[in-house]
């Protein structure tokens, strides 16, 4: 994978999401699962987002595609799919505005932007053969026969790999890798320019999830869509992606190259992280993880939401919120006032 | 302490505490007619030395979960014995696990959800091993439970006792299932995949808590992943398992960086390891884990394997044992 | 990932004292009948009605099977409820009924279920010969016609009301032991479980003491499930003049109406009270297990406070995620 370390250029960029806030309304009052999150994917890049249970990244995946049901609502920020704002998207086509193209949800969901979820049975509809499933999609959205949409679900599984013998079996005659590779073969059917993955890998072996992914790998590079790739592995996070962003509870702490992010993390919370990942190779030393665990996000701490677990930052700053700032070339982090900073960086 | 596999090396001078020989295990699926067989388990064999931590790492589908059930006896083998300090408790208790087995052997589960009752205090939880074994009595119980939970890292003890398990977060229940298990003071734990639910945080101060009572207590370990480097990490030996076969077991390091059989060699490909460089390595993988049902004569690992030769489909490889209790069934070396 | 944020405080508010036994889970069941409208009123109905039957000598004083006139008077100013065709009180007849009807609906439930319970537990929990052995005989009883087994057994046994029930819980227990047992395999198989056996404890404690609690909701649910069982269908029972005639019941008050041919003569005050009041008390307990099912299927209630929560925003049916902008 190639290291990207120049910002991206306005015109190749494909997904600009600026200042997101995501929340739930529950009885207890409401969630604040995403808090003013900003970051861009440029053309033919993967974009990685890691961060432990409740950091938010799952929603904001949910969110790019409007899938979220209430009582999630979406309450502040853009979400700029070339150039088209998705929150102003409805169940009709608007008029085209300044040469931008502009959808109706139907038609922007999976031949724009897809998504393969993290368990492929959560996506495939067990009682109904998978070309039926390929070829109901490729139906509605191309208008074209059947026989072509057939066509269209053999050439899928040959990019995949699958064995086109293998179209007409039902999910559960698949094995657990072929039916991950399936779900894939159906979220790019419509030849998608945003692919994103939620954890596509986590239930399968790590065999089969290398092979996977080397797969999507060469996809990419052939077809040339962008990923965002949501998981909490960041050991199998920095192999994939171009850059990485770092979530904790439900704020963007850290965006940086992936390479860049391993070699020199800032945010203490990237540090913490990864001291919780063991090696296979190289000196054994002790990790110890982060004490404490994710904050309650109906009543989030304030200020910096990691503080009450941070052993870095002293005197601890609870109440201004941390500035997403661009502290190096292409590196960004959270700062806020008294944080330590490696030299060379501005504050 | 010499590990070795017990029908080739030399006897060790001490017994090893725990040793399984030949354990089989096999589960009848479908047709009254003719009922077919899941071999979940194949000829496993191997021992723990005292205070040792001993990393079974395999995939879904390898037999490692199956493994530590057999030997905690809630599920009963197809044969095979299982000895502790030397004396096989298939033959000394046939039935039932006597009270004492229950006070060496403990276990701790995968799910940290669902292994404490959601229905009773954690100090209810703690303190029955300790009634049923009769560690302790009237007001001793409550100090234990509380020593307990301060040797397990939850504090304070007075207040986590009282609470109920849906108060307190994964990683906190994981540490009440290891409070649990060392109330009886056992001297080998079964964790079976103790920090894979678990937020990755957090993983770490899990781990380091059972190195801890390995080293201060004596207590060994069989640490059940399907994670290399956690087994790294944690484990003085790892021995890999695939379709109900162990076919590698070695010390750790030497194991990860000198991977002798072809499976093993596979899966330390696999495992994405950024300090090796950022560059993606291609795996040769073909196919996937075989069935376990009324499986082909040979090694379960033929199909798949990029050295297959003849033999390999025809037998089961026997042991070969390389330098320093590094042992292996491959036909590569027999 | 699992992992759920823990709460930074306990969410129903800290236990006051050292509890060993999660009460506020185990008695969920209450909590849950309190809060949902409809169980709300059908406990309503159902207590009016137990008030009714145990304190019938203040309501109606007097011995209900007095003569106290002439037979098949129309309702007025002396009989609120007219004279049934013997010349009794209806009004009184139809209160005293209350007390022989719900008796013989809770007592067939509690008997049907302590059965249905041991056995479904026992079938569950050992498994083997003695599962195969406890599930024919289940089936059996599942298979077999009820009505007819149920006259059978009441024309041959001496008709009194513990006759009735104990012949009514043997024709019921089977369904709800069937649910038991298969409740109790699939607890039997939770890590919890599975931790009590290494941790030592012995099988009699695992079951009260693991798997039991798990299961009042399901108790309690089927309790009320054969309570109605019980009142309809010792209602049909007397009805056939199976039981002891010289009980007052809702029962036996429409034997009497059907014997005195009151649907001929239009004297609907004699059978249409007693009815009216068997079809109300299932109604009551029938809403009071919809509240049950809520504990049984927790999404139903999720989706319940959630509705509530969205009250008045018109985010009820949306096709995609709702966007409502706010200062940040």
């Amino acid at each position: 994978m190639d290291t990207n370390t120049a910002p991206t250029p306005k015109k190749d960029v494909v997904l600009d999401i600026r200042d997101l806030y995501v929340e739930y309304l529950t009885p207890r009052g409401p969630v604040q699962a995403v808090d003013g999150v900003s970051f861009t994917i440029g053309r033919g890049e993967v974009f990685g987002l890691a961060g432990e249970s409740g950091c938010g990244k799952s929603t904001i995946a949910h969110t790019i595609l409007r899938v979220l049901r209430p009582p999630a609502v979406v309450t502040g920020g853009q979400i700029l799919y070339k150039g088209v704002d998705v929150l102003e998207l409805g169940d009709e086509a608007r008029p085209a505005v300044d040469g931008k193209p502009s959808w109706s949800l139907e038609a922007f969901r999976w031949a724009e932007v897809s998504m393969v979820f993290q368990s492929a049975m959560n996506s495939l509809n067990p009682v109904v053969r998978i070309s039926d499933q390929i070829i109901d999609t490729v139906v509605k959205h191309w208008k074209v026969t059947p026989k072509q949409a057939r066509d269209r679900a053999a050439e899928l599984f040959d990019i995949v790999n699958i064995d086109k013998r293998r179209l007409d079996a039902y999910p559960h005659e698949l094995s657990g890798g072929m039916r991950q590779r399936a779900v894939i073969a159906m979220a790019l059917a419509l030849k998608p320019s945003l692919l994103i993955m939620d954890e596509p890998t986590t239930a399968l072996d790590v065999v089969v999830q290398r092979d996977i992914l080397q797969q999507i790998e060469q996809l990419q590079e052939q077809l040339g869509f962008s990923i965002l790739f949501i998981t909490h592995d960041l050991s199998l996070m920095v192999e994939f992606s171009d850059r990485i962003g770092i979530m904790y509870a439900g704020d963007l702490v850290e965006m940086a190259p992936a390479s860049e992010i391993f070699s020199n993390p800032i945010h203490p919370y990237t540090q913490g992280l990864l001291t919780s990942f063991p090696s296979i190779t190289g000196e054994r030393r002790p990790l110890t993880g982060i004490p404490g665990s994710p904050p309650n996000l109906i009543t989030p701490p304030p200020g910096c939401r990691f503080h009450p677990r941070c052993t870095k930052c002293q005197p601890v700053e609870t109440v201004a919120a941390p500035r997403f700032e661009e502290v190096l070339p292409g590196h960004w982090v959270a700062v806020h006032a008294g944080m330590p900073l490696p030299t060379g960086a501005k504050g | 302490m010499s590990n070795a596999h017990p029908d080739h090396a030399p006897q060790p001078a001490t017994e090893p505490m725990l040793e399984v020989r030949g354990l089989v295990k096999r589960f009848a699926v479908g047709g009254l007619v003719r009922p077919r067989h899941v071999h979940a388990l194949n000829d496993v064999s191997f021992s723990v030395a005292r205070g040792q931590v001993v990393a079974l790492v395999g995939e879904s589908g390898s037999g490692k979960s199956t493994t530590a059930r057999v030997i905690i006896r809630l599920l009963q083998p197809t044969a095979g014995e299982i000895l502790l300090d030397g004396v096989d408790v298939l033959k000394s208790e046939p039935r039932k696990a006597s009270l004492d087995f229950r006070r060496r052997v403990q276990m701790i589960f995968q799910d940290p959800f669902s292994s404490l009752s959601p229905n009773h205090s954690i100090g209810y939880q703690l303190e029955r091993p300790l009634l049923i074994h009769k560690r302790a009595s009237g007001r001793q119980v409550r100090e234990k439970v509380h020593e307990l939970l301060a040797t397990a890292g939850l504090n304070p003890p007075e207040e986590m006792a009282e609470k109920f398990p849906f108060e307190l977060s994964g990683g906190q229940r994981q540490r009440v299932a290891i409070a649990r298990a060392l109330a009886v003071e056992p001297e080998l734990i079964l964790a079976d995949e103790p920090i894979s639910m678990l937020d990755v945080s957090i993983r770490m101060g899990v781990l380091n808590l059972m190195q801890r009572l390995k080293e201060e207590r004596g207590i060994g370990f069989l640490y059940i992943t399907h994670d290399l480097a956690s087994a790294r990490y944690i484990g003085d030996r790892t021995m890999v398992m695939y379709a109900g076969h162990v076919v590698e077991s070695g010390e750790s390091t030497e194991l990860m960086e000198n991977p002798k059989h072809p499976y093993t060699q596979l899966l330390l490909a696999a495992v994405p390891n950024p300090q090796a460089g950022l560059t993606t390595k291609t795996v040769q993988a073909r196919g996937e884990v075989p069935s376990l049902i009324d499986p082909p004569p040979g090694c379960p690992f033929a199909p798949r394997c990029p050295q297959v030769k003849d033999i390999c489909r025809q037998a089961m490889p026997t042991t070969t044992n390389l330098a320093s209790g590094h042992w292996l069934r491959c036909h590569l070396y027999s | 990932m699992a992992e759920q944020p823990a709460p930074t405080q306990p969410i129903l508010g800290a236990p006051q004292k050292p509890q060993r036994v999660d009460w506020r889970r185990r008695f969920q069941w209450a909590s849950i009948i309190i809060s949902h409208p409809q169980a709300r009123i059908g406990l309503f109905i159902v207590v009016a009605l137990i008030l009714m039957g145990v304190f019938a000598p203040l309501i109606a004083p007097g011995d209900p099977n007095e003569f106290v006139g002439m037979p098949n008077q129309k309702p007025g100013d002396e009989f609120i409820l007219g004279v049934d065709p013997l010349g009794r009180n209806e009004f009184a007849l139809v209160v005293w009924g209350a007390r022989v009807s719900l008796a013989i609906g809770f007592g067939t439930a509690a008997l049907g279920m302590l059965i249905a319970t041991t056995v479904g537990m026992i079938a569950g929990y050992f498994g083997g010969l003695l599962d195969d052995i406890l599930v024919l005989i289940m089936n059996l009883f599942l298979v077999i016609p009820g009505l007819p087994l149920l006259i059978l057994l009441a024309a041959y046994l001496r008709p009194s009301t513990a006759t009735v029930i104990f012949t009514l819980a043997i024709t019921g227990w089977a369904f709800n032991a069937r649910i038991i047992r298969a409740v109790t395999l699939s607890l039997r198989e939770k890590d919890y479980v599975a931790a009590a056996i290494v941790a030592g404890e012995d099988n009699l404690t695992i079951i009260f003491r693991q798997i039991l609690p798990n299961m009042i909701n399901l108790i309690v649910g089927g309790f009320i499930g054969m309570s109605i069982y019980g009142i309809a269908s010792s209602t049909a029972l007397a009805f056939l003049g199976l039981t002891n005639m010289e009980d007052v019941s809702w029962g036996t008050n429409l034997f009497y109406a059907q014997n005195g041919n009151s649907l001929l003569l239009g004297a609907w005050w004699v059978f249409v009270p007693s009815g009216f009041l068997v079809a109300l008390s299932a109604l009551g307990l029938a809403w009071i297990n919809f509240g049950m099912d809520e504990i049984t299927n927790p999404r139903l209630r999720a989706e319940r406070e959630l509705r509530k929560a969205l009250k008045g925003t018109k985010l009820e049916r949306v096709r995609a995620t709702p966007v409502i902008r706010r200062g940040h």
